[in-house]
């Protein structure tokens, strides 16, 4: 039986989502599906490995359909003391609070 | 002899955006071609060569790698795994080949 070395694992996991996650954003007005794939991908590795994905990342795709936001496709509104930022292609909202 | 081998992890790695070639394979007109992978599925990898997108089988066919500065042949039956899962699968294959230490 051969041990698993965890922390090497969740560090090259770690480096995979930030990577994967910057591919989208890069790729999201050449091939939109793709972009998307590449959230889903990330998002498996960060589920799989227990890893974050990092706070500046996370606002960049819907969490509900993975598609990451592309101008045209989302809104944002501020109301009620909150950010509210609207996914056009499956119409969810997520609420930011605003300190 | 036993000596550190550096970038053989690349097992564990993002196959997305490397470049490849396919330098072995059963079909011979899969042979020479060359381009970025573009997605990964468990059995295949998609490229996209010159003369658009390909999709390869990982099984019996042989990668050349352009992996940082390094260029390296790898079997295609080494990384017949999902994306996700070859993270561990490849750090153990690693851990258990012997005279290889990462």
């Amino acid at each position: 039986m051969i041990k698993r070395d965890k922390k090497r694992e969740s560090r090259i996991a770690k480096e995979r989502v930030v990577y994967l996650i910057k591919r989208a954003e890069e790729w999201k007005n050449k091939d939109y599906e793709l972009a998307r794939r590449y959230v889903e991908l990330a998002k498996k590795i960060a589920m799989r490995y227990r890893v974050r994905v990092p706070r500046g990342l996370k606002t960049i795709y819907c969490k509900k359909c993975l598609y990451p936001y592309k101008s045209d496709r989302f809104r944002v509104r501020v109301r009620k003391g909150r950010v509210i930022v609207t996914c056009l292609n499956c119409g969810f909202e997520r609420r930011i609070p605003v300190r | 002899m036993r000596g550190r081998v550096q970038g053989v992890d690349v097992i564990a790695r993002d196959w997305i955006g490397l470049m490849v070639e396919v330098v072995e394979s059963p079909n011979e007109y899969e042979i020479g071609l060359k381009g970025e992978v573009v997605d990964e599925t468990q059995n295949t990898l998609r490229i996209m060569t010159e003369k658009g997108l390909k999709i390869v089988v990982k099984k019996k066919r042989t990668f050349r790698v352009w992996y940082g500065d390094k260029i390296m042949r790898i079997k295609g039956d080494l990384i017949s795994y999902r994306p996700e899962e070859r993270i561990k699968k490849g750090l153990v294959m690693l851990k258990r080949a012997k005279g290889v230490r990462i």
